[in-house]
């Protein structure tokens, strides 16, 4: 009897224990969320820079490996959104390099193309990885869609490392692909990042965005939601406001999500470009 | 101050040397064939700073010569060399910023000369002085004639009028008679009739006595006003006089000036032709005594020019209406402030009071002896054989006399044996050719005593001087004369140095003439030591005296038709010296053993210099790759090498432009061929030396992509620029740029296998290339 009680109690207090921790764990990453908030480009900067936009960040655990950086530089405006390898805490570290190296690039002025700075930041991340292509080595990367918009010429350069953009111009959407290769090691020799450029015109919008929205399983029949019905919600919903577009896509993202699991980071960014008066 | 250049004019075959400036780093050589004219440059230097010419430096067209030389006053200011209470605001204040003084020594036809400052805004300013006051001058005359005219016609006007006057005055006198005989008349008439009539006569004198009086004191009153005009003008008149007279006695002055300096000449001939030295004694007497009266009568001459100014400008104060009193005294006041003023040959001279000493070099009849008196040094007995050379010795070891009275003979042997060992180190620096064998000869001074040998100076001190070598000790005169030639230069260019702080030019007409090629070379290395504390301009044409690597150093001197004798003297400096002809040049052709400009290895033009073999791996390459072929890649062994390859390549009158990566040590190879070969002219330097701005070396122009891909063969993250990354891994860059070629030939890569990045950099440098490619 007392050593069912001395086990009920030895359970008990382990239990407690457990919840303990986890509990401190919870708080422990919940307080890292707020670093890697703080990091991202706030609101109110955001508003400053863009008026009209949106900003969907639906992180899959507490912190996420997806992260949205916008700055500008005399007549440049640097949009980047990008999609770190893995979620939860390794994937919020990577953001948080990501973050550092790219302000470190672009607030040393040493690009003069969306590519170059992809192409740079690249060489830094291999450097802070010390990754040599050797295979025990740890392979991780970013994905990343960055735009580069002169506000003087209206002209948009856009770098991809596997991600695309989408540019809606009265009604007809325009994909600009991203290159076939991360920033970070790949099983290929580097290669430049290929610069596309795309005169913007005064309305057009841009879309940004991570793999988390096309890729979460859902629907009548479980399956990925996939590109080109994205495509089409995008067209679909092109002509309303930005903030009434946000919540079609968050309404869009539950309804096909259903009670499925969120599979993973979920992120886009979404302006309307005015030209400079 | 520092003699930047020099300008010479009319000296012997040099009619207009045009400005030639000095090598920056204080040496600079003449080369030239013989009778190019390298020593009348050097003599016109020093004409300029003795400022004596002789009758064979005249030109046949009795021109006469003008040297002007140019001066960095460099740390000192302006003021420190002009006193600013002499100045007035205006002149002041152009001086301030001047950080460049330009002198100018002019001969005239009595051979004396002026020295005066050139620089356009001083002699714009005293210009401007000089024709506000020949204006005055001219305005006064002018107005001076017009007065004593006008007191002429006053004069001739009042005798007119008072000859009317006088004549009104008869007149009248006579109708007063007239009057009174009528009077008398009508007092003696009885019959009424007659009454009438008398009485009609009287009357009609009376009318007419009141109209004589009437005109004459018209008459008088015509003269009064005459007179008083007479004496209104009669200020003016006088001081137009006095002016009238003044400027009479300078035109005398002037007179007696000439006739005074005639006669300095003529007694000055008789001088030079006394046959006897009673005569010329005699001659020597009166000589001085007319050379007295001369500058008696320049002295009077000036101060009369002085005061006839002066009187002018108080003429023209008072025409302009003040009183004679004020306008004097004004005018005394602001001539003695004039006066006080430095005039424009004040300036010039005041200057030159702080250019360096220029001392001419031509033989060393001193030649260091075997021995000397102590007497003779401390009584400085210039007579005495070797003084000089024994002095100057003495100098650079820091003796003096004081040094020579320790009593204590033992302690003052010792303190000479502790110097010998020191200046035998130090001139042994210099000294480097072998003689005999393998040893070097070694200067030595010992104190010795006369022995009974020689009563008349038994027991007196002498220095005692030897040339050593390992095995022998001989006298300077047991010597080469080369070899006492090369000391007694020696010592007195070291003695020189130490003599005093001035700043000096030393002028050296074909050092080491009788030295062998080896010693000739040591006389380069104490150039070399000296070219700090001095300046050095010398004539040569032994190729030992130049110094191939520093060709900007040398001036061309040769005649404009090397056929004709008598043509004019040009001098080519470094940037011009592909001018100059082959005979001229025949000391660095000499130098560089083959003429390059005949050989196929470096093209007529086109040739790019470039910093180091690695560049020229890679610029070959890339340049093959896009099938260009204008340009010629020619690697020094590194940037610091460029001046010298250019140096060879302007010596053989090849052309090229100079390709500069942007580094700390490129730059200062763009800063030294800026003063050496393109001696600061912007211009020149720019179409010839192109700067790959923003790249630290050649590598930087590969984007880090393909420098991994091409070139390192390794896949690793290089945040750095490419130039960072090889220096702090420690890479070869040699291996690199080998590994890159191989790379190319194996792999057949083309140049549009390269990203962007790279390409765009390339183009983007040999379009710039092509640009200065002729």
């Amino acid at each position: 009897m007392s050593l069912e009680k001395d086990l009920k109690e030895k359970i008990s207090y382990q239990k407690g224990e457990i919840d303990r921790q986890r509990k401190e764990l919870t708080e422990s990453i919940k307080y890292a969320s707020y670093i890697q908030n703080a990091l991202l480009t706030s609101p109110h900067e955001l508003k400053r820079l863009l008026p009209e936009h949106f900003v969907i960040f639906i992180p899959r655990d507490i912190v996420s490996g997806d992260f949205y950086w916008i700055t500008k530089r005399k007549s440049d405006l640097i949009i980047a959104v990008a999609d770190c390898t893995g979620h939860g805490v390794p994937g919020a570290f990577m953001s948080i390099l990501g973050i550092t190296l790219l302000s470190e690039i672009v607030n040393r002025a040493c690009y003069n193309s969306a590519s170059s700075i992809l192409n740079q930041l690249r060489e830094s991340v291999m450097r802070a990885l010390n990754q040599r292509g050797i295979e025990e080595e740890q392979k991780d990367g970013i994905d990343m869609a960055l735009c580069l918009v002169n506000t003087d010429t209206n002209m948009l350069e856009f770098s991809g490392a596997f991600n695309p953009i989408y540019i809606v111009k009265k009604n007809r959407l325009i994909e600009m692909q991203g290159d076939k290769m991360p920033i970070g090691i790949a099983a290929l020799e580097e290669n430049s990042f290929t610069n596309h450029q795309y005169n913007l015109e005064e309305g057009d919008i841009v879309y940004l965005f991570s793999d988390g929205f096309v890729d979460q399983f859902g629907g009548p029949d479980g399956k990925k939601y996939k590109y080109q019905p994205f495509r089409n919600l995008l067209l679909n919903i092109s002509s309303l406001p930005m903030h009434s577009q946000k919540s079609e896509l968050i309404k869009t993202f539950k309804q096909w999500k259903g009670n499925l699991a969120q599979l993973d980071d979920v992120l886009m960014f979404g302006f309307r470009y005015h030209i400079k008066v | 101050m520092k003699l930047l250049s020099f300008n010479i004019q009319n000296y012997r075959s040099i009619i207009n040397s045009g400005w030639t400036y000095l090598a920056y780093d204080n040496i600079t050589a003449l080369i030239g064939q013989n009778e190019s004219g390298k020593t009348s440059v050097l003599e016109a230097l020093r004409s300029f700073y003795e400022d004596k010419i002789s009758d064979d430096v005249l030109r046949s067209d009795l021109t006469f010569p003008t040297v002007s030389c140019s001066f960095d006053i460099e740390d000192r200011k302006i003021f420190d060399l002009l006193n600013p209470r002499l100045l007035p605001d205006q002149l002041k204040k152009i001086l301030e910023n001047k950080k460049e003084i330009t002198l100018s020594r002019e001969w005239n036809q009595k051979k004396s000369s002026t020295i005066k400052i050139i620089d356009k805004d001083v002699m714009e300013y005293f210009e401007i002085r000089e024709k506000e006051k020949k204006e005055l001058e001219s305005k006064v005359q002018e107005e001076i004639d017009k007065i004593l005219e006008r007191v002429e016609v006053i004069l001739k006007d009042m005798e007119l009028a008072e000859h009317d006057k006088e004549e009104a005055k008869t007149q009248l006198n006579n109708w007063y008679q007239k009057r009174d005989e009528a009077k008398k008349t009508r007092r003696k008439a009885r019959k009424n009739d007659e009454k009438i009539m008398t009485q009609q006569e009287y009357e009609s004198t009376l009318k007419i006595c009141s109209q004589k009086e009437d005109e004459f004191n018209k008459k008088v009153k015509a003269f009064e006003d005459i007179k008083m005009q007479l004496q209104d003008i009669s200020e003016k008149s006088s001081i137009c006089k006095s002016c009238n007279e003044i400027i009479e006695r300078v035109a005398q002055a002037e007179k007696e000036l000439a006739k005074v300096y005639n006669a300095m000449k003529d007694t000055e001939h008789l001088f030079e032709i006394c046959s006897n030295d009673k005569e010329k004694k005699a001659a020597y007497q009166k000589l001085q005594a007319v050379r007295f009266e001369y500058s008696q009568a320049v002295k009077s001459y000036n101060e009369l020019k002085e005061e006839s100014l002066l009187q002018k400008v108080i003429a023209s104060k008072v025409f302009n209406g003040q009183k004679f009193k004020i306008a004097e005294e004004e005018a005394r006041i602001d001539s003695e402030k004039q006066k006080k003023y430095y005039r424009i040959e004040d300036i010039g001279k005041e200057l030159f009071k702080h250019i360096p000493v220029f001392e001419f070099f031509e033989d060393f009849s001193s030649l260091l002896p075997n021995k000397i008196d102590l007497e003779d040094l401390l009584m400085e007995n210039q007579g005495a054989e070797g003084y000089k050379a024994a002095q100057n010795f003495l100098r650079i070891a820091g003796l003096d006399a004081e040094f020579f009275r320790e009593k204590n003979h033992r302690i003052l042997k010792q303190k000479i044996e502790n110097l010998n060992s020191d200046i035998t180190i130090n001139f042994q620096d210099y000294w480097r050719q072998n003689v005999g064998k393998d040893n070097k000869i070694r200067l030595n001074f010992e104190l010795e005593h006369y022995d009974y040998t020689v009563p008349e100076k038994s027991g007196k001190p002498y220095l005692e001087f030897w040339i050593k070598d390992k095995q022998e000790r001989l006298y300077p005169k047991q010597r080469s004369r080369g070899v006492r030639w090369f000391l007694s230069f020696y010592l007195e260019l070291k003695a020189t140095a130490r003599q005093n702080s001035m700043e000096r030019v030393l002028l050296i007409d074909e050092p080491g003439l009788s030295l062998h090629a080896r010693a000739q070379e040591d006389v380069l290395k104490v150039f070399e030591d000296l070219k700090d504390s001095m300046q050095i301009v010398y004539s040569t044409h032994s190729p030992h005296l130049v110094d191939i690597n520093k060709l900007y150093r040398i001036l061309a001197v040769q005649r404009t038709d090397e056929n004709v004798e008598n043509s004019d003297t040009i001098i080519l400096d470094a940037k011009s010296l592909h001018s100059a002809s082959l005979d001229t040049l025949s000391p660095i052709y000499s130098l560089m053993g083959t003429r390059l400009n005949e050989q196929q290895f470096i093209q007529k033009k086109n040739n790019v210099l470039i910093e180091d073999a690695v560049s020229y791996y890679y610029l070959t390459t890339i340049y093959k790759l896009l099938a260009f072929e204008d340009a010629f890649f020619l690697p020094a062994s590194n940037a610091s090498n460029i001046p010298i390859l250019v140096n060879i390549l302007v010596g053989w009158k090849l052309d090229f432009i100079i390709l500069l990566t942007d580094n700390d040590e490129s730059r200062n190879v763009l800063d030294e061929l800026k003063k050496t070969i393109f001696i600061n002219d912007e211009s020149n330097s720019k179409d010839k030396i192109l700067m790959m701005k923003g790249y630290n070396c050649i590598e930087d122009l590969f984007s880090v992509i393909d420098f991994k891909k091409y070139i390192l063969h390794k896949r690793v993250g290089i945040t750095e620029s490419i130039s960072e990354y090889i220096e702090t891994n420690n890479l070869s860059r040699t291996i690199l740029a080998t590994e890159f070629i191989r790379h190319v030939q194996d792999e057949g890569v083309k140049f549009s296998d390269f990203d962007n990045e790279t390409q765009t950099n390339f183009k983007n440098l040999f379009n710039k290339l092509k640009s200065y490619l002729k």
